[in-house]
């Protein structure tokens, strides 16, 4: 499925790596919420399960964000697409809970934007599934 | 406005990546060709994210990956690609689902594999597969 944006390369990559993982680490629901269109659908590919529209992804952030003291992306190695407005990042994940166990994964997300959000994204972790 | 030669250019290098990544899937990991390792920049390697298939665990070559792959699936097929190709910053990102046999079963698993690249050939890439579904 392809939608409509109008976004470019630059507006692209704020979206996903300063916008949408910048609110993530911060624990910031409604800063990530507002990356999305209300139906959006998150799906974790690796894993074949989807979380589609506002709440049921909110739920799911509720309890990711409950799961683990800190929350941490970086070195982002990024694919941005404006003729097709998906961009993709590969990516390591850092998440520690409060007891100090820390879990290192290696994941790729494929983002799609329809206007100036989100209306897809697929997770491909590289462990167990911890959006569910 | 764009010249429509250059708008071609841009389309002819966005399909120029895209078939770099499908030969090395198709040609390559479906039907065993040695050629489509001739994507790949010398020292490239593929790193697999996922580890479902332990003989492709960690990062190999494209050679000792095809090899790896050929032994442990006796059919395969990559179909449904849906890539996001970035040309200025040479990347290819690729949605994909995979259907192979091992030990008997037909497996379907749903896969992404983010390719980089420098000068049309392929310097690195991360693959990550889903836990397979048996479909037959």
């Amino acid at each position: 499925m392809r939608y409509e944006s109008a976004l470019d390369a630059v507006a692209l990559e704020d979206l996903a790596i300063r916008r949408y993982f910048g609110a993530v680490d911060a624990k910031d629901i409604e800063g990530v919420l507002s990356c999305l269109h209300d139906e959006a659908l998150f799906t974790v590919q690796t894993d074949f399960v989807c979380h589609a529209g506002k709440p049921a992804i909110r739920r799911m952030l509720v309890d990711y964000f409950a799961a683990f003291e800190t929350i941490v992306h970086r070195d982002f190695k990024l694919s941005a697409d404006p003729a097709t407005g998906r961009v993709a990042a590969t990516f390591e994940g850092l998440v520690t809970t409060a007891a100090g166990v820390a879990t290192r994964l290696c994941n790729t997300n494929i983002w799609r934007v329809r206007g100036g959000r989100f209306q897809e994204i697929h997770v491909f972790m590289s462990g167990p599934n911890i959006l569910v | 406005m764009s010249s429509p030669i250059s708008l071609d250019g841009i389309w002819r290098e966005r399909r120029a990546l895209v078939a770099v990544v499908e030969q090395f899937l198709v040609d390559g990991l479906d039907s065993g060709s040695p050629s489509a390792a001739g994507g790949f920049a010398t020292g490239a390697l593929l790193l697999d994210a996922t580890g479902d298939l332990p003989a492709l665990s960690g990062s190999a070559s494209p050679e000792a990956w095809m090899r790896a792959y050929r032994n442990a699936c006796r059919y395969s097929c990559h179909m449904e690609f849906s890539h996001v190709v970035d040309a200025g910053m040479g990347g290819v990102c690729s949605q994909f689902t995979r259907l192979n046999l091992r030990d008997d079963r037909l497996l379907r698993q749903e896969c992404a594999g983010h390719f980089r690249f420098r000068d049309g050939l392929i310097t690195g890439a991360v693959i990550h597969a889903s836990w397979p579904v048996e479909i037959g």
